[in-house]
């Protein structure tokens, strides 16, 4: 009889780096003869198989946890006190969204403190990034592995177009991917891009991205407003695998000013699809960039702006980001991710091999 | 031209920083630009004081309400999750109203009391310049410590101890050149963005911003040795201490500080009087940094400026308990 391992998830959603996550640890799990049980908090329409946490019976061979907010299903493993094999994603400080939304922030604040009740009961942790696994080992957890999000992408990540360097002297397309949230900084991305544009007229700044919470978006659009960069910004909203794609193909370069990042999906995808990176340094965002990108420690807007207009305009620069971060890039493919992944769990289980 | 594998991201970045930090100085218009983004995101920020003090403004809390997402998953039982929605969106509606009616009424307001405020501040500036406390204290105006002499750097390359190597601060990057020379890897960190591009150009490694906070923010027991100079010489006694308990913080069990000062007494008037009470001399270096724990010695050093170089290391790890250090 083969094992069965149930997976623990607030909600399966579409687009959301997560619940992709889960999905492909159950494809991995799955190829090797193990039973998944998806369990949720809530059902969505792309999570229709899943099992509702009410009518979970906690009888698998391993349950596994993904955590990254406060939620019912760590609630229920708490109270039930299950061993669970925590896959910690880091949870966002509840006061970036103090001032924003107040409920959001009272649900992050109790995702921190469901975390440290989980501690007790984790009998491995898995961690995206040795800055998320650092935390897990402050709590008091000896068993921490660092696996990173497993994520697939659709289109040819790994390769980029053939490039002649350095963009045209007034323009090149500044992209960031990441929900419009307070901790993502956008804003400080606009701040960059009204200086940036200063020196290069005609660049773009697109922000790829759902918004959460929608007041940040509606602050961010008055922000440029207020700057007069509005004409040169795009807000994509929620976009598909595709056009996320076409839309790294399209652009010149990767701005991220996030002052919190567990791991930072959007960074490896942007460096797979042979995009530049300007990055801030803050939480796991050096330790994913590496040396494919310039990571800076300072983002006020002079800063970043001088940092995009030297990526763009510096070929030799340019060419060396993009092969570096489609190189750096390859430690994060799927076929890499789901073996160390598997070395993660598969002592855990017993799959009589 | 080097090859793109031979680029150093690190120094690209510490390079940008630098230039950046420079453009600030030099041009204001850039300076009141960041200023000006800056005040701009902050008014459109909504307050915390709404969350801080608990209650707040009736219509702030409404907004905050209206504008929630009901697909953030709170916990909400599925049937109560309907309901919640259709509320939030009653409310959403009836008070998105109300708060465009106020924000019409706040904005002209707010026009207003700007207007106000500017003509007040036309009429201050007519009647008389008021003073500025802002300006430079006499210790700004002394003059940065000057670049070691070759033979300050020299000597001092030949004191140091194991790496890595930490130059608070890193100046033009010749002490960090000659210990790097000597197969001692090196790293220092420097203010002034001029002195940080020169020390990127000669090949130094050399960080911007606040050296203290370098060494703040630098991994404990990560150093083999800590060299302070230039920066140390204008910090009041009472602030050395700290940078030397910091320092040792930082240091490996085995490591040592390297002191590179100018005994103030041989400071010339105008610098005596601008630069009262900042600095000590490298005896009173030797005496602190015993008191810390450390085995300390004065190293004589041929050069007109810098007389003599502190060497010190641990003698002991320091007890943890503070009253210990306590005369």
């Amino acid at each position: 009889m083969s094992p069965v391992v149930d997976i623990l998830i607030p909600q399966l959603a579409t687009g959301d780096a997560t619940s992709n996550h889960t999905r492909l640890i159950q494809e991995l799990l799955e190829g090797r003869g193990i039973e998944v049980r998806i369990v949720v908090e809530r059902k969505t329409r792309s999570g229709s198989g899943a099992i509702s946490i009410d009518k979970w019976k906690a009888d698998g061979q391993v349950s596994i946890l993904q955590h990254s907010i406060g939620s019912e299903v760590a609630e229920k493993v708490i109270r039930r006190k299950i061993p669970i094999v925590l896959n910690y994603h880091n949870i966002t400080p509840s006061s970036f969204f103090d001032a924003w939304q107040p409920e959001l922030a009272k649900s992050v604040a109790r995702g921190r403190q469901q975390l440290g009740q989980l501690a007790a009961l984790t009998v491995r942790g898995i961690a995206d990034s040795e800055f998320n696994a650092q935390e897990l080992r402050d709590l008091g957890i000896n068993d921490v592995v660092v696996s990173p999000v497993l994520w697939q992408m659709s289109g040819s990540a790994f390769q980029a177009e053939q490039s002649t360097g350095a963009v045209s002297e007034d323009g090149g397309t500044v992209l960031f991917v990441g929900r419009l949230a307070p901790n993502k900084c956008q804003h400080d991305l606009i701040a960059a891009f009204t200086v940036l544009s200063r020196f290069r007229p005609q660049a773009r700044l697109v922000l790829v991205g759902d918004a959460s919470p929608p007041q940040y978006r509606q602050s961010l659009k008055r922000l440029a407003r207020q700057l007069d960069v509005h004409d040169q910004m795009v807000f994509t909203g929620k976009v598909s695998d595709k056009n996320l794609f076409e839309w790294y193909r399209k652009s010149d370069v990767f701005a991220c000013a996030s002052e919190h990042e567990g791991f930072g999906v959007p960074l490896v995808e942007a460096m797979a699809n042979g995009l530049p990176v300007v990055a801030y340094d803050a939480a796991a965002v050096a330790e994913t960039v590496g040396n494919s990108g310039i990571v800076l420690r300072d983002k006020r807007p002079l800063t970043m702006a001088m940092a995009l207009n030297r990526v763009l305009g510096d070929g030799q620069l340019n060419q060396c980001l993009r092969d570096r971060g489609i190189r750096s890039a390859q430690r994060f493919e799927n076929s890499v991710t789901r073996e160390q992944m598997w070395i993660a769990l598969k002592d855990l289980l017993d799959t009589g091999a | 031209m080097p090859s793109p594998d031979s680029i150093d991201t690190e120094r690209v970045s510490a390079t940008i920083e630098a230039e950046a930090e420079k453009q600030r100085r030099q041009d204001g218009m850039i300076a009141q630009l960041e200023l000006t983004i800056e005040q701009t995101w902050a008014d459109i920020t909504p307050s915390r004081a709404v969350v801080d003090g608990g209650e707040g403004h009736l219509l702030d809390q409404a907004a905050s309400l209206a504008a929630l997402d009901p697909q953030v998953p709170v916990g909400s039982r599925r049937g109560l999750r309907g309901v919640k929605w259709l509320i939030r969106k009653l409310t959403y509606w009836y008070i998105r109203f109300l708060t465009d009616q106020f924000n019409v009424f706040a904005g002209v307001l707010i026009r207003h009391l700007r207007s106000l405020e500017a003509r007040l501040g036309h009429l201050e500036a007519a009647v008389s310049q008021p003073v500025d406390h802002s300006g430079p204290t006499a210790s700004d105006c002394l003059d940065d410590p000057p670049e070691p002499s070759p033979t300050v750097v020299s000597r001092v390359a030949d004191l140091a101890g194991s790496g890595p190597c930490l130059v608070l601060s890193g100046g033009e990057g010749a002490i960090v050149q000659a210990i790097g020379d000597r197969g001692i890897r090196a790293r220092g960190a420097e203010q002034d963005p001029d002195r940080v591009l020169a020390g990127l150009r000669r090949g130094a490694d050399i960080r911007p911003g606040d050296a203290l906070a370098y060494l703040a923010d630098a991994d404990d027991e990560g150093f083999g040795t800590i060299v302070l100079t230039g920066l140390v010489e204008k910090l009041p006694p009472s602030a050395l201490q700290g940078v030397i308990d910091q320092a040792g913080r930082k240091l490996k069990g085995t490591g040592r500080i390297v002191v590179v000062v100018a005994d103030p007494a041989n400071r010339s008037r105008v610098d005596s009087e601008l630069g009262s009470g900042l600095g000590i001399s490298p005896t009173t270096w030797r005496h602190l940094l015993e008191r810390a724990g450390f085995d300390a010695r004065l190293e004589p050093c041929p050069d007109s400026r810098i007389a003599e170089i502190v060497v010190a290391h641990r003698t002991a790890i320091p007890s943890v308990d503070s009253s210990q250090s306590q005369p």
